[in-house]
């Protein structure tokens, strides 16, 4: 593989570093963490968590990426050049600032051409996996596929990448435009994203938001209005703190299992109802 | 052909190969296993033949491994070269300062260097009479010693350590050494697989399957991939391709010390150096590039790079013409994203009789010291490393 075919960071090569780091953090006995790999702005490209995850660690794995890949620095560096005060950058950039060891820019052909977070460990554990990830590129070896057909039990980040799978799939095999797709549990948090080559990086929040949607209402994502008063203005769903993620977009779509919703699955491109019908059908198909 | 051995090391580049040397010390069956059909044939050809580096405090964080490992290296050098029959020669190294940037960094050196080495109560302390200390000299000291130089320099650190040797001489001698003390060498077989049975290792290779109480993985650029297969991966690291030249004897005689200028930041990781070798000639170096691994392919631009940097040191001397040989090769590089990198030598946890090694930029330096620690390490471990009494550390000179 030449290096120009290399620093194209795209979705099959950023799943390679997603799922090195995965082994690296099983094969060291780490805690179940995040993991998030992003484009030079700062965009996710992928992102997955193991099985257990604090929830928590899925924004801090993501604002790590994103720190990485703008501030085209690692985090150790910045811990040094800020003198420990990074958290004061903070302020400027609503928290997302994340000066932590496991924060590591992808460089290829001398330049940072993306991220790599990972929060899950300690700060060292945390720096050695975001480490992996990098060295995932470079390996030389062929990118895994999103799934791999093996046997999928229970709902969880196997489940996640199976759904995802049978919709890129569909995408593909249709020729319909290009979309993210996003897969968040029971709570709304997310387990897996991910962005295809040629969805706009705006695609990215749309998915997730659908997905949110559906799964803590549990409906599908344009039914939210029902919770609404049809007399108010936007149906009195107006989104505020609690529920800035609320979006009545279709594309959102619970995922039930024994009757029960246990996720909801969020498929994002330039045509919603195309996102619907690619999530319902990925949905029968698993 | 022995059914178990005690230790198994895989890899046979200067760290596979040292360790085995250190090894055939004691009374333990050893085996080193190598992929290829020749020693030092991966990492180790990739080395600029520099040893006895302690002065370069600019890369030598104080309290890395990599510092330690050098430092205490130094006194253990001329032993070993004498021994062994390597080639060796103190040439000695002037960091030179064109501007008031490089003296700051110049000065940075300077006590860092100091602060890892000679102060009675520093970390890896080795005495005053191994290692000179490096000096702070003038311009004018600087043409004096080396004349040809293009104007404009305001001054050097010079480090009289600094002596060249030939990277896979080195590892040959180690292995030629180890052999004639009872270690077993194979060539030309590939670790494929490992187990776990009954307090054994068991490595599957190209040729056979072989057991082992001791596993050490010294595979350099492939270590990664052994520690995989066996489970126990603590570390990773980024290949980092070098492209160096070869120029001729006629530059070889301008040239009397190893120099370096130091890069600004943002031209790293190139290196600036051009370095006498043992036999005349002149290693003109070194860009660098993160890559993949295997991939070893260089093109002109790069090249012209390299003239380029030569020309910052002897002006219009240098050109395509005494180009002689182009090398590439890569080298296990550790922490990229700061540049901070440093060496492993570590048994995972919770596992006592596996040691992942790493080495990296200057690990031929390194070499004595690294067997050495991996020595210390098997002692706190139950395996018996008693004396062996018909031990010969001299290598029969061999005319190749």
């Amino acid at each position: 593989m030449s290096m120009k075919d290399l620093c194209k960071l795209d979705l099959k090569t950023s799943i390679k570093i997603v799922r090195k780091m995965i082994r690296f953090s099983e094969m060291n006995h780490i805690l179940p963490g995040s993991f998030a790999v992003v484009d030079e702005g700062g965009h996710l490209i992928v992102f997955e968590s193991r099985d257990g995850r604090l929830t928590a660690t899925v924004d801090i794995a993501i604002d790590k990426a994103w720190t990485a890949a703008t501030m085209k620095a690692s985090g150790r560096i910045l811990e040094v050049i800020t003198r420990g005060q990074g958290w004061r950058l903070n302020v400027k950039h609503k928290g997302r600032l994340t000066i932590i060891p496991g924060t590591v820019p992808i460089i290829c052909e001398r330049r940072v051409i993306g991220g790599i977070g990972h929060s899950g460990g300690s700060a060292e554990e945390d720096l050695l996996i975001a480490q992996a990830g990098l060295a995932a590129l470079y390996d030389g070896e062929e990118a895994p596929p999103l799934y791999d057909g093996r046997e999928v039990k229970g709902f969880g980040i196997e489940f996640a990448r199976m759904i995802a799978s049978k919709a890129i799939e569909y995408i593909l095999d249709r020729g319909y435009p290009h979309a993210s797709i996003a897969v968040v549990d029971r709570w709304g948090e997310l387990i897996a994203l991910y962005r295809m080559d040629e969805a706009p990086p705006g695609t990215l929040e749309l998915a997730r938001d659908k997905a949110w949607t559906s799964a803590v209402f549990r409906v599908y994502s344009e039914d939210v209005v029902k919770y609404g008063c049809p007399k108010l203005p936007d149906y009195g769903l107006k989104p505020v703190n609690w529920n800035e993620r609320l979006t009545p977009i279709p594309g959102g779509v619970p995922i039930k299992m024994g009757g029960e919703v246990v996720g909801g699955l969020g498929i994002a491109s330039i045509s919603p109802d195309i996102d619907k019908l690619t999530a319902l059908k990925a949905i029968e198909e698993v | 052909m022995r059914d178990k051995y005690d230790v198994i090391i895989i890899g046979g580049g200067v760290a596979g190969t040292s360790i085995a040397r250190e090894l055939s010390r004691y009374e333990v069956d050893t085996l080193l296993l190598e992929k290829n059909s020749e020693i030092g044939l991966g990492t180790t050809s990739t080395n600029m033949g520099l040893v006895c580096q302690g002065g370069d405090g600019s890369a030598f964080r104080p309290g890395t491994l990599h510092a330690e490992l050098n430092i205490k290296s130094i006194p253990e050098w001329p032993k070993i070269a004498d021994e062994l029959n390597i080639p060796f020669k103190r040439i000695g190294g002037i960091n030179l300062i064109r501007n008031k940037l490089d003296y700051g960094r110049a000065l940075k050196s300077l006590s860092r260097s100091f602060r890892s080495s000679l102060e009675e109560n520093a970390p890896f302390y080795i005495s005053e009479k191994d290692f000179k200390f490096l000096q702070l000299i003038d311009g004018d000291m600087v043409y004096d010693m080396e004349p040809n130089l293009v104007e404009g320099f305001i001054g050097g650190l010079y480090d009289s350590n600094l002596a060249v040797t030939v990277p896979r001489e080195v590892a040959y001698a180690y292995a030629e050494n180890a052999k004639a003390n009872g270690v077993e060498i194979r060539l030309d077989t590939e670790v494929k697989g490992v187990r776990r049975e009954d307090g054994y290792y068991i490595l599957e290779t190209s040729d056979g399957v072989y057991r082992g109480r001791y596993v050490i993985n010294a595979a350099g650029l492939y270590a990664d991939k052994i520690a995989d297969l066996a489970g126990l991966r603590t570390f990773s690291f980024v290949p980092l391709k070098g492209v160096m030249a070869l120029l001729s004897r006629e530059v070889g005689e301008l040239i009397k010390h190893a120099l370096v200028i130091l890069p600004y930041l943002e031209e790293i990781p190139i290196t600036k150096a051009i370095i006498p070798t043992v036999d005349g000639r002149v290693i003109l170096g070194i860009y660098l590039e993160p890559s993949v691994k295997g991939d070893l392919t260089y093109d002109e631009s790069m090249i012209n790079r390299l003239i380029e940097i030569g020309r910052e040191f002897i002006g219009d001397y240098i050109s395509r013409d005494y180009i002689e040989e182009v090398v590439v090769g890569q080298m296990t590089f550790t922490n990229l994203e700061t540049g901070w990198y440093e060496y492993v030598v570590e048994t995972p946890l919770r596992v006592y009789n596996w040691i992942n090694i790493v080495l990296g930029p200057a690990g031929i330096s390194a070499s004595p010291a690294l067997a050495k620690k991996v020595i210390w390490i098997l002692n706190t471990s139950e395996l018996k490393l008693g004396m062996k009494k018909d031990f010969n550390p001299r290598r029969r000179v061999r005319v190749r």
